[in-house]
């Protein structure tokens, strides 16, 4: 600190400093401070300031005033005009004594002064010095919006006007009570009286929702109840009418109301950048109402803290649950509390666990779209707690979390392995251990962190669909199997969490293919699941998903079990949701698939359709992929056209929902390619089923089953076209994943096989193409029986190479067998039994046996007209055949015919350059 | 208002004449009417720049004295007590919003930006007149022509009638307290 002599002596120099023009300062400087540094230091640095304090205009700006700080010097309490008003008229009215001051202006109690009862109003003035345009456009934004709203619990709105000093007024219901909390303190109100006036609350809110209009400003000194115990909320101030039919206010830019507000009160969104208010902001500080109302202490200790701290606070800090907090107060505080709800302590806390605590931790949410949507689910939840019903607040807490988890790392992109993950931070595992298998470094052990790199590296290193998985992280599973330990053991005395969680795990290892693991967490869930809250629905559950799970894994009969079980359960249960009640038909429709019975299975996918369709979930994903399931269930009935529709409108429906592709709309190109194939539109097949490959690859890896499926399906295709090998090395190709990817009793595994005997059969190799059939014939009877569809089309490309080598009378047996099965399993009007009995007519005709011959191409003759479309190449293989047939009948003529019609459906179907086309064209004349 | 206009203007020209109890009289009546004016010209409107600096501690001059029995040097003198009792509310008013731990009582209402605004201007309003009472012990004059200049907004010219100065002294003046204060409040 300088002394005044020192500084004197600078200011003297300073001055004249000043007075000198700037290139001739530092001269004078240097001269007049001779060998003293310090001072001369001293000059320099003063006069740099002095530059700068004037190039920043500091201290002369507008800026610099503190306005906002006079602003709110004038309205402190203590500069009060308004004692002038006691005693004045204001329209109709006599003001007789002030209640209390606002931010913006006052309110008196008043009497109608020509009114004979002397009826008590509450008359609200603004304040004079208050009276700015945008106050004024406030005011009568107030005015309107009380108008508008009628309800018993609202204050009342009588009248309005403007003093004669030009200040806008209301005249409004004057509510004789106290306020809300010390009211119910007053009268030592319990819990369920507390709840019955909160309803109330509710009600008033939902009205001025139902009215377009947000409160925004809920808090407990802007609610009242009289002496006859009616609730009444004011203050309707800062309130915001949802419809902006506010034209003659758009004038005056608002002050953005949400920035009026009363912190405690004031819900997350209110206070960040984005500023969305909804109806849900209101459900918000009911929430924060309802804490008070009932646990008699704030969920967010504010006390003392700073405004950014508040903030902090209300944005992302979650708060305590009531129970929890009442239970961390001092004996004396929580006595105090429990006697001004009229009971005892443990009551308090008890009265508030799990149900009442749910509801409102729902309300205080942060984000507003996983709140109560509305007063109206608000109150809904209030009667089911009435009811002991479940509360929409319990159903949906884990979901809620492991969203929250989810979204915080959105990286993620494979759903079931973020579950994964999350079970293991749920769970509580380690992620030390992680860190230090994965190598990273430790100083990146924020828990977020390390799950994203996690998450990335598995994808990238793997395919979760797929089982290389296996191969590269085996870690992760063995991760995930320690979480499962741990959690064991965590959750012993939550079955309502632990079955949930075992199901998620569940999941994960299903979305991995561990089948068997994941068969285990579900079992294990299913012997859970009678300690749970709601045992037959979980029951059910359950049964889906294991049905699913068979499904997936051994798909074949052995999924008809649960699948079963659970619609023995469904059948028991009085009123089934919805979404349980198309779980388990889709489930049963994909069943039934896999052992056959296609009409049931269409029934079954009928009823689920319409199910989802009445009840507005078709925009769900279990929606588009029942339909997927559905359309290619269609496709074994013949019904193409449906099918088609089908699968065309779940293709629409996951473009609309999703951005990225997902496997379900890789199979949908699959079913869809299939389709065009059995009508007969080639082009189109084709180009799905590449569609569905390119999918494949880049969802699943090169070499993975759904990628092989596709490149199947593009085999017969080429097979059909008579590419045989171009089919054959597809096919080949296919059998090889399947080989190495499934086990060898998977049926899956001999339909490649298939291929490569008709490719080889065609390029005469007959004896590689007998084999292949017989072994694919010999596993199939073995596992599926003798009658199942599966030996039908491999007996008759066997007839076939028995055929072509003479072998009639096997040729004919095998395929009459087939034509068998066939009708049994797919019904009496079907394309494949069509095939079949072409075969069988070249049969009857390379023995002469013209009579047979003629009578089986009669029958596929009205088949196609049943079930064919018009143009179809099997219409195509028809007419070959009987040109055939009317060439050895000795009738050139009619078999020319019948040669041209079979070119041109060909031509159309395949192309000129096809195998098939060129047979054709050489029968030509 | 206890004491009317000619009341009023006796007391000024007392203290004009060099009666310090006439000063000691007449500084907490302009406190008071400086209150109660309630400062309705300054409303902080964000749009409203067309506010100009000058009038408030015209008007409550305007408000106090009999403009026809004084001189315009007079008139500075009232300014300048204007300008102490301004800085004077300012400050008491900012130490108290400083004290204000909470965001405002949770049971009033309360302008969050402004708030914000009001919490940051009175941080700095509190240091700056702690920064004032550092230059009143270095040369008093200083301290004198900020108070006058910025709290009561005053010209160059009303300065040096109130302060018996040339105008080119309160220049001075303004630019070594300024290059001073702002050492003191921004500088390293």
């Amino acid at each position: 600190m300088m002394d005044q002599q020192r500084w004197k002596k600078i200011s003297t120099i300073i001055d004249t400093v000043l007075a000198l023009d700037k290139n001739r300062r530092p001269a004078y400087i240097k001269k007049v401070c001779k060998n003293n540094q310090l001072l001369k230091q001293e000059i320099t640095d003063l006069l740099s300031y002095i530059e700068k304090s004037n190039t920043e205009n500091f201290l002369e700006e507008w800026e610099d005033y503190p306005h906002n700080l006079i602003a709110d010097f004038s309205q402190a309490p203590d500069v009060n005009p308004t004692s002038a008003m006691l005693g004045q008229a204001v329209g109709h009215y006599k003001i007789k004594q002030l209640i209390g001051h606002g931010g913006m202006g006052s309110v008196f109690l008043a009497e109608r002064a020509d009114d004979a009862f002397n009826r008590k109003v509450a008359l609200k003035v603004l304040r004079r010095g208050m009276d700015t345009p945008s106050n004024v456009a406030r005011f009568k934004r107030e005015r309107n919006i009380l108008a508008n709203l009628n309800h018993p619990n609202i204050a009342r709105l009588l009248d309005g006007g403007v003093t004669e000093d030009g200040l806008p007024y209301l005249v409004m219901e004057y509510v004789n009570g106290i306020p809300l909390l010390k009211y119910c303190n007053k009268h030592q109100l319990s819990i369920e009286k507390r709840l019955e006036l909160f309803k109330s609350i509710c009600n008033a809110v939902q009205h001025a929702h139902r009215n377009a209009t947000i409160h925004r400003d809920l808090k407990p000194s802007n609610i009242y109840v009289t002496n006859d115990g009616v609730v009444k909320v004011l203050d309707f101030g800062i309130a915001k009418l949802l419809k902006s039919n506010t034209t003659d206010f758009s004038a005056f830019k608002t002050r953005t109301g949400a920035r009026i507000l009363t912190l405690g009160y004031a819900a997350p969104e209110q206070l960040d950048s984005s500023n969305t208010i909804t109806t849900a902001t209101d459900c918000y500080t009911l929430g924060i109402l309802l804490y008070e109302l009932l646990a008699g202490i704030s969920p967010f200790d504010l006390k003392d803290k700073t405004l950014s701290k508040i903030e902090k606070f209300i944005r992302i800090r979650t708060p305590v649950k009531p129970s929890t907090k009442l239970e961390q107060l001092t004996k004396s505080e929580l006595s105090e509390i429990a006697n001004q709800r009229n009971t005892i302590p443990s009551a308090v806390v008890q009265s508030l666990s799990d149900d009442l605590d749910a509801i409102i931790m729902k309300a205080l949410r942060k984000e507003p779209d996983t709140r109560y949507r509305s007063v109206d689910q608000l109150l809904e939840d209030f009667n089911r707690y009435e009811e002991s019903r479940p509360l929409i607040a319990q159903s949906d807490t884990l979901k809620y979390r492991l969203r929250k988890f989810i979204r915080r790392n959105h990286r993620v992109i494979i759903g079931s392995v973020s579950i994964l993950i999350t079970i293991l931070i749920f769970g509580g595992y380690h992620i030390n251990q992680i860190a230090k298998e994965r190598n990273i470094a430790k100083k990146e052990a924020q828990k977020a962190q390390i799950v994203k790199k996690f998450l990335v590296d598995i994808y990238r290193s793997s395919n979760p669909q797929s089982n290389t998985f296996k191969g590269k992280d085996i870690s992760a599973k063995q991760l995930l199997l320690s979480g499962e330990k741990k959690i064991g053991h965590d959750l012993k005395n939550q079955p309502d969490i632990y079955a949930e969680v075992l199901l998620v795990i569940g999941d994960a290892f299903k979305g991995i293919d561990a089948f068997e693991k994941a068969e285990k967490s579900y079992r294990k869930a299913l012997s859970k699941s009678s300690e749970t809250t709601h045992p037959f629905k979980n029951k059910l559950r359950i049964y889906v998903k294991l049905g699913n799970l068979k499904s997936k894994w051994t798909k074949d009969h052995r999924a008809l079990q649960p699948a079963l079980k659970a619609r023995k359960l469904l059948d028991s249960l009085k009123n089934p949701p919805p979404e349980l009640e198309v779980s388990v038909f889709s489930l049963l429709g994909r069943v039934n698939v896999l052992v056959e019975n296609y009409e049931q299975a269409n029934s079954y996918y009928e009823k689920a359709d319409s199910i989802y369709i009445s009840t507005g979930m078709s925009n769900s994903f279990g929606y588009i992929q029942m339909l997927n399931g559905y359309g290619k269930s269609l496709i074994y009935t013949s019904d193409l056209e449906k099918a088609e529709q089908i699968l065309l409108k779940s293709n629409a429906l996951h473009r609309k929902a999703f951005s990225t592709p997902t496997v379900t709309i890789a199979k949908n190109y699959k079913f869809l390619g299939w389709v065009y194939r059995d009508m007969g539109n080639f082009k189109q097949s084709n180009n799905y089923f590449l569609k569905s490959i390119d999918l494949d690859r880049r969802l699943t890896g090169k070499e993975s089953l759904p990628t092989a499926l596709s490149m199947y399906h593009l085999s017969i295709n080429y097979t059909l076209a008579g590419d045989f090998e171009k089919a054959e090395d597809l096919a080949k190709k296919v059998l090889r994943i399947y080989q190495k990817l499934l086990e060898p009793t998977n049926d899956y595994i001999q339909r490649p096989k298939k291929y490569i005997a008709i490719a080889k059969y065609n390029l005469n190799e007959y004896s590689e193409a007998k084999n292949i059939l017989r072994e694919i014939i010999k596993k199939r009877k073995k596992l599926r029986g003798k009658d199942n569809l599966g030996l039908a089309g491999p007996s008759s490309y066997l007839a076939v190479v028995y055929q072509k080598t003479g072998h009639y009378k096997k040729a004919i047996s095998l395929l009459k067998k087939s034509i068998r099965i066939y009708k049994n399993k797919l019904g009496e009007y079907n394309s494949r039994m069509g095939r079949a009995m072409i075969k069988l007519a070249t049969v009857y005709r390379k023995m002469n046996e013209y009579k047979h011959a003629h009578k089986y191409l009669q029958r596929v003759k009205s088949i196609h007209q049943k079930v064919l479309p018009h143009g179809n190449y099997q219409q195509g293989d028809f007419y070959f055949e009987y040109g055939k047939l009317e060439q050895d009948e000795g009738k050139p003529q009619e078999a020319q015919d019948f040669f041209k019609k079979a070119y041109n459906i060909y031509l159309e179907n395949f192309g000129k350059d096809s195998k098939r086309t060129e047979n054709v064209e050489l029968y030509l004349d | 208002m206890m004491k009317n206009k000619s009341e009023i203007t006796q007391l000024l020209l007392r203290v004009q004449a060099g009666s310090t109890k006439a000063y000691e009289e007449l500084f907490p009546l302009v406190y008071d009417e400086l209150k109660q004016l309630a400062f309705s010209q300054l409303r902080s409107e964000p749009d409203d720049i067309t506010v100009t600096k000058t009038e408030l501690v015209h008007e409550v001059y305007l408000k106090m004295v009999d403009q026809t029995r004084i001189k315009a040097t007079d008139k500075s003198h009232f300014l300048a007590i204007a300008s102490r009792c301004m800085r004077q509310i300012l400050v008491d008013h900012a130490r108290k919003k400083k004290a204000e731990k909470r965001g405002g009582d949770q049971q009033d209402v309360t302008y969050i930006d402004e708030l914000l605004k009001v919490r940051e201007e009175s941080g700095k309003i509190v240091d700056l007149d702690e920064k004032l009472k550092e230059l009143e012990e270095l040369e008093k004059r200083l301290a004198d022509v900020v108070t006058l200049r910025f709290f009561g907004q005053m010209t160059v010219h009303s300065t040096a009638e109130a302060l018996g100065v040339s105008e080119r002294t309160v220049m001075r003046d303004w630019a070594k307290a300024r290059g001073w204060l702002y050492k003191k409040l921004k500088g390293s």
